[in-house]
C-alpha cells in the first residue's frame, strides 16, 4: 500500500488495514507511525486511525517521492559512512573514494552506479528536480541576472533532462541551447520535451571529461562542478579548450558559503549538510 | 488580539521565557547562552514551575519552527537534523585517536 495515497478517497484508515495491505503487523505499523505523527506526518483523529497533514500529504508529490527515495537510499546509507571514508581515504580525491562507494559496495562512481538500474537514475534526476523547484533554489537568478539576449548559442553542460535551458528559453526567445549529459537523462530530456522548445533546445550525450565538440558563445555549468575534486574539475573545464572561440563565455552557476555566522541559523544547518564542499570563502 | 495558534504560540513563548528570565535573574545565575563556560545544567533543579515553564518553550518553539517551515520544510528538516549524526561521530574518533597519541 502507498502511504501517501488513501484507498477510495477516505479521509482516516486504521492501523489494521495498513498493516494488512502492507503485509505487516500492526503493532509494529502503529508504533512507526505514531513515531512519524511525532513530527506531524500523519495524525490519529481518533484512536486507531490514521489521517493526513499537510506534511503527509506533500509526499504524495511525484517530485518529492522521488527526492525522498534519493535521499532515504542514495544519500542516507552514504551520510553514516562519512567518517569511515575519511579514515580509508583522508586525502581522496577521486570520485570513487566517497561514503557512497562504502555504503553501496561499489568501485564505480555514483553516477556510473545508479545509471545501473532505469528507475534509480530516472529517480536522481527528478529528485534534482525537485531540488531545482525549491524556494531559492530555482533557477530565477540564472534566467535574470545573465544577459543571454547577447548570446545565441548556449551549451548546458551536464544539463541533465534541460530543466535549467527551459526556464532560461522561456524567457529569452533567441537563444539556442544545446543540453549535454550521460545517454538516461538525454533520453528523458527527449521524452519530455514540450513542443514549444524543439526547435531551441538540443538534447546530445556528451560526457564532460570528453572534448567539447559545440562551438558556441556560452558554456554554461550549473551545480556540476562541485560534484568533483579539483583535479577532476580542472580536466573538466580543459576538455573546452578545444571549442574556445574569442570572447566565449564559461558560466559557473554554484554555490557560495556565507561565512559561519553570515547565514541565520536554520539556513546555515542545510547549506552546511548539503553544499559543505561548496566554495567556502572562509577557509 | 488574534487569536490564531501562531500568535498562541508566540505568546507562550514570551510568557515563559520572562518566567526563566526573572527567576535566573533573582538568583544571580547567568542565562543561558553557547558559550563554553555557560554551566551545563543552568536550567535544571529549579522547581516544577520553572521545568514546566521550559518544556513549553521547548514545545512551542519546536511547534513554531515546523509551522513556519511549512509541510515541505518538515520533510526536510528530517534530512537536515539526522544526517549530521556523523557529526557526532567523527568526534567521537577524534577524542579516541587524542587518547591513543596522549594529546587529550
Amino acid at each position: 500500500m502507498n502511504l501517501s495515497e488513501f484507498p477510495d478517497g477516505k479521509e482516516e484508515v486504521s492501523f489494521g488495514e495498513i498493516a494488512a495491505k502492507c503485509g505487516l503487523n500492526e503493532p509494529e505499523v502503529r508504533r512507526l507511525l505514531r513515531h512519524a505523527m511525532a513530527f506531524r506526518i500523519f495524525h490519529e483523529p481518533r484512536k486507531g486511525y490514521v489521517a493526513h497533514t499537510a506534511a503527509s500529504k506533500r509526499l504524495s508529490h511525484p517530485l518529492m517521492k522521488a527526492w525522498l527515495g534519493f535521499a532515504t537510499e542514495e544519500l542516507w546509507p552514504s551520510a553514516v559512512k562519512t567518517v569511515d571514508a575519511l579514515q580509508k581515504w583522508p586525502d581522496a580525491q577521486e570520485p570513487n573514494q566517497t561514503s557512497f562507494n562504502l555504503a553501496h559496495e561499489t568501485d564505480d562512481i555514483f553516477f556510473t552506479e545508479i545509471a545501473k538500474e532505469p528507475a534509480r537514475d530516472t529517480r536522481y534526476a527528478d529528485a534534482m528536480g525537485w531540488f531545482n523547484s525549491g524556494p531559492g533554489l530555482e533557477p530565477t537568478g540564472l534566467v535574470d541576472s545573465i544577459p543571454w539576449e547577447q548570446y545565441r548559442t548556449v551549451v548546458d553542460v551536464g544539463g541533465n533532462t534541460g530543466l535549467v535551458s527551459q526556464a532560461i528559453a522561456k524567457k529569452h526567445k533567441s537563444v539556442k541551447f544545446f543540453v549535454q549529459d550521460r545517454p538516461e537523462p538525454i533520453k528523458e530530456g527527449i521524452d519530455r520535451l514540450s513542443p514549444e522548445f524543439e526547435d531551441r533546445i538540443t538534447f546530445m550525450e556528451h560526457d564532460f571529461f570528453a572534448e567539447q565538440p559545440v562551438i558556441a558563445d556560452v558554456y554554461l555549468f550549473r551545480w556540476i562542478l562541485h560534484d568533483w575534486s579539483d583535479k577532476y574539475a580542472i580536466t573538466i573545464l580543459r576538455a573546452l579548450i578545444p571549442a574556445l572561440k574569442d570572447g566565449a563565455k564559461v558560466i559557473l552557476n554554484e554555490f557560495v558559503l556565507p561565512p559561519p555566522g553570515g547565514a541565520s541559523a536554520f539556513t546555515n544547518k542545510v547549506l552546511r549538510l548539503v553544499f559543505g564542499t561548496s566554495r567556502d570563502d572562509f577557509h | 488580539m488574534s487569536s490564531s495558534r501562531i500568535l498562541e504560540l508566540a505568546n507562550v513563548i514570551q510568557a515563559n521565557t520572562e518566567k526563566i528570565d526573572a527567576h535566573l535573574t533573582s538568583k544571580d545565575l547567568p542565562t543561558p547562552s553557547f558559550a563554553a563556560d555557560n554551566p551545563p545544567t543552568l536550567l535544571f533543579g529549579h522547581g516544577p514551575e520553572i521545568e514546566i515553564a521550559r518544556q513549553s518553550i521547548v514545545d512551542a518553539t519546536d511547534e513554531l519552527q515546523a509551522l513556519m517551515l511549512g509541510p515541505t520544510g518538515v520533510l526536510s528538516s528530517l534530512f537536515v537534523c539526522t544526517y549530521p549524526i556523523y557529526i557526532t561521530r567523527l568526534i567521537r574518533k577524534a577524542q579516541l585517536a587524542f587518547k591513543r597519541t596522549g594529546n587529550h
